[in-house]
């Protein structure tokens, strides 16, 4: 098989509410998707699938990941790619695309790890015989963020969805589906919070407010700054001595930080008793403290279901690794400050420390035996070593090395891995990675299963 | 395509043949939620009110509660794999000694009442060894309720000479509750005292005693009682570990506290004066391959004479050691000190999976192998018309 263009690689994410899109890839550096297209159809009352909206039935094929109508989602899947060949040809006008770029399209379809085999097995079948492309691939969309986070060997993939939010870990590549947990509230939790302490606001401006930038949440740092603030106004030049003699770096540099952090400050938003959104119609919208909350509920459930899901691994060394590759995805983690206090939540539910109360008894006990001479000493007793996991809970990092990624955010991250592997994948000269025409018609959809990256 | 369930008695493991990872992992214990539905999945259960939880396999590896059994496959196929069960092959796993009675049961639920189209038995220890490529082998299953000795030579269960003890997982989880109880509950109340004792015990045994077992235990190289001051310190079986319970208190026990906790598992007596030392695993271990070299030398009288040693030096040379409590470290070393004791004139050699994760899902895999033999024929597939076939023969 000869190679494929890059420019004809066709991958599609359908995500919890949008499908993202691309069709061809440069060259030198990966971008964000093309397109962001909603994934919602039409029925029509004798149960047919059309883009017509008047008088037919809105369906949503997918719910949180989960395809829970499959025709309307391969009528869906159908339709984004024959509009784009329309398009691209422009609706037959200029027939040689159909020479070069449009001749020879490999897909990849990002999956959810819930498809059943028989819904796999399905939109293969759709992929062979309605769109007559020659060459695919699925990718399921936890796999995808390790190989975007720079091929992660283990790591846990948090997918915050609208209702729902699964927890996945990943070991040496191999997505765990049969240990992996389920929360029962997604994004949309958070606007059932915020209608509680903005009951007089409309759905819609809530789901405007928890999408616009002055809404996030603060880290414990910075709600006590915010506090100080809202509270004495003296403090705010105040300057902590005692952390400049402590930290052993150098005197002038902090100062100048202060300073630059004072002309911030004036502009932070945490630092504001309100501030000012603009919604869907174009209105200015103020909001107060509500602004931080809400988000509480949602983090904390999260973080319960991942230590029950990560404490089922046994082996340890990789266990270690998975807690320190934490990776956060979905639309609602773009909230600011959001992975950030989930991580908190994180260390505060599941970190190996000595407990509190029995620390101070501990080093009491410790004091009071040491000689006077000793005395001095004894206040740094050694700590008490587990021999339970996790002691180091971290973020997975993110590439820097994309920079049109960076700028994007990396919310929408199993987009990034899908393209790296196409590239991988479509660019070998190893067929192993996908499903080839050669492969469908000697064994039909479930070829699918003798195909893996 | 067909579906492989293997109903442990802690854990089902769940999922296509077709692939290399099971799809799902749920409780072979049930609970009903408001609805009078049976709830399956260990996390509801852990979430979910406090009612009573019930088993659906008897300690000894076979199920009781079938209608139970027949609302979790259902649940398992149709709801957490999408497909259906009167198109999908289905092959479980079961207990190597269950009677032709309960086989009977088995092919009536899954052909009968699921109406699935072919279906296939598998035992479990045979799979195990199977598919790893060894017809035969000493296979030493150490579960949660049971722990089973199995010897398969060329491909046949010797099931006479198979022997079960109920020294396992569970019994260990015992063992954990009964030390740490005085150090976690000092002061405080005694949990057992809620309304539920079994719904406490499910969702203890399923966190902090999980953990527990993983990092705490472990077993030593030889008996206990028996060795040293001088041996302990050079194992370094007084340095002692810490474990943190539940985030709330520290729990400190020197290794060698840790090692006495699993002794139960060589020495019932240790445990309680109630238990005999002759259940003990290393000792049903060696009493499986004696009576395995007994029943072998007595049967083939006529053709092919194997002698007793025979079947000893290929028993022993193809332990394998499989199951979640055999996790615990150490255990591997000391069964094959143990064994060295036993037989010092025969050379031994185990195998237990390196990997945790696959020596967990073994049985399953074992399954899995099983479903994709190449032939059709080779595998022990029954298909509903069979079933009618027998049950007409019967009634003549």
């Amino acid at each position: 098989m000869a190679p494929f263009r890059q420019d004809s690689y066709f991958i599609i994410y359908p995500s919890s509410q949008h499908a993202l899109v691309q069709f061809g890839m440069r060259e030198e550096t990966l971008y964000p998707p093309q397109y962001k297209i909603p994934i919602s159809v039409y029925k029509t009352i004798n149960g047919k699938y059309t883009t017509e909206k008047e008088g037919n039935e809105l369906v949503k094929p997918l719910l949180d990941g989960q395809i829970v109508d499959l025709d309307g989602f391969l009528f869906f899947l159908e339709l984004v790619y024959k509009s784009y060949l329309a398009q691209r040809s422009r609706f037959g006008a200029s027939p040689e695309v159909f020479d070069m770029e449009l001749s020879n399209i490999p897909m990849l379809l990002v999956s959810h790890p819930s498809w059943t085999h028989f819904q796999v097995e399905r939109i293969t079948q759709l992929v062979f015989e309605q769109l007559q492309i020659n060459n695919f691939m699925f990718l399921s969309s936890n796999l995808a963020c390790s190989y975007a986070l720079g091929s992660l060997q283990n790591c846990v993939v948090i997918d915050v969805h609208a209702d729902s939010t699964d927890v996945t870990p990943i070991m040496d590549y191999i997505q765990l589906t049969h240990l992996s947990g389920k929360v029962k509230n997604g994004g949309d939790l958070i606007n059932q919070e915020l209608a509680h302490s903005l009951p007089q606001w409309s759905p819609d401006q809530i789901e405007d407010l928890k999408r616009s930038p002055v809404y996030e949440v603060l880290s414990e740092d910075a709600k006590n700054v915010s506090k100080l603030n809202f509270q004495n106004e003296e403090d705010d030049g105040a300057f902590d001595v005692a952390a400049l003699v402590t930290s052993d770096r150098d005197t002038r540099e902090l100062l100048e930080e202060n300073e630059k952090g004072k002309e911030s400050q004036q502009t932070t938003n945490s630092e504001q008793e309100t501030n000012t959104f603009v919604d869907r119609d174009g209105q200015q919208v103020t909001v107060g403290k509500q602004r931080f909350k809400g988000c509480e509920k949602l983090i904390s459930e999260i973080s319960a279901v991942v230590g029950r899901v990560l404490v089922k691994i046994d082996d340890f060394h990789k266990l270690r690794a998975i807690w320190e590759n934490i990776v956060v995805i979905g639309g609602t983690t773009e909230i600011s400050g959001f992975k950030e206090a989930l991580l908190q939540k994180l260390l505060e539910d599941h970190l190996i420390e000595e407990p509190i109360a029995e620390k101070t008894t501990r080093e009491q006990d410790y004091y009071n035996q040491a000689t006077n001479k000793k005395k001095a000493k004894a206040l740094f007793s050694n700590n008490v070593d587990y021999v339970q996991i996790p002691t180091v809970i971290r973020l997975a990092k993110y590439p820097d090395y994309f920079p049109e990624w960076k700028k994007h955010g990396y919310s929408e991250l199993p987009f990034l891995g899908a393209q790296i592997v196409a590239k991988q994948g479509f660019g070998h000269t190893n067929e192993s990675f996908y499903i080839t025409r050669e492969r469908y018609d000697k064994k039909g959809p479930s070829s699918v299963w003798d195909v893996t990256f | 395509m067909s579906i492989v369930i293997h109903n442990g008695t802690h854990t089902t493991v769940a999922g296509f043949s077709q692939v290399d990872m099971p799809q799902l992992l749920c409780s072979s214990s049930y609970t009903k939620n408001a609805n009078d539905e049976l709830v399956f999945d260990t996390d509801e259960i852990i979430d979910g009110p406090e009612t009573p939880v019930f088993t659906i396999m008897s300690p000894e590896g076979v199920p009781y509660d079938w209608e139970a059994l027949e609302k979790q496959w259902q649940w398992i196929v149709e709801t957490k794999l999408g497909a259906k069960l009167e198109e999908t092959p289905l092959v479980v796993t079961v207990a190597p000694d269950i009677t032709p009675e309960i086989k009977t049961q088995y092919s009536e639920l899954a052909l009968g009442r699921l109406k699935v189209p072919v279906f296939q038995m598998v035992s479990e220890p045979l799979a195990v060894s199977l598919s790893l490529g060894r017809n035969t082998a000493l296979v030493i299953d150490i579960g949660a309720a049971k722990t089973t000795v199995t010897p398969i030579i060329e491909g046949t269960i010797l099931s006479s000479a198979a022997i079960r003890s109920r020294f396992a997982g569970d019994f260990l989880d015992f063992q954990i509750h009964e030390t740490l109880k005085k150090t976690i509950h000092g002061e405080e109340k005694e949990e057992s005292s809620s309304s539920n004792p079994s719904f406490s015990a499910f969702c203890n045994s399923r966190t902090w005693i999980q953990e527990f077992k993983a990092y705490m235990l472990q077993v030593s190289p030889s008996r206990l009682q028996e060795m040293d001051s001088a041996t302990v310190d050079m194992l370094g079986l007084n340095i002692p570990k810490n474990f943190l319970y539940q985030k709330r208190k520290t729990v400190s026990l020197t290794q060698k506290e840790c090692c006495l906790i699993t002794e139960g598992i060589f020495q019932p007596s240790v445990a309680s004066s109630q238990f005999a030392n002759e259940e003990g695993l290393s000792d049903i271990v060696s009493k499986v391959v004696k009576k395995a070299g007994a029943a072998t030398t007595q049967n083939s009288s006529t053709s092919n004479v194997t002698s007793a040693e025979q079947i000893h030096t290929a028993l022993l040379t193809n332990i394998i050691i499989t199951g979640s409590s055999s996790l615990i470290a150490g255990l591997e070393q000391r069964i094959v000190n143990d064994l060295s004791y036993q037989f010092p004139q025969y050379k031994l050699s185990s195998f237990a999976n390196p990997l945790v994760l696959d020596r967990k899902l073994q049985s399953w895999h074992g399954g899995v192998t099983m479903a994709n033999l190449p032939s059709w024929d080779l595998g022990d597939w029954v298909s509903r018309k069979d079933l009618e076939t027998t049950k007409t023969e019967e009634n003549y």
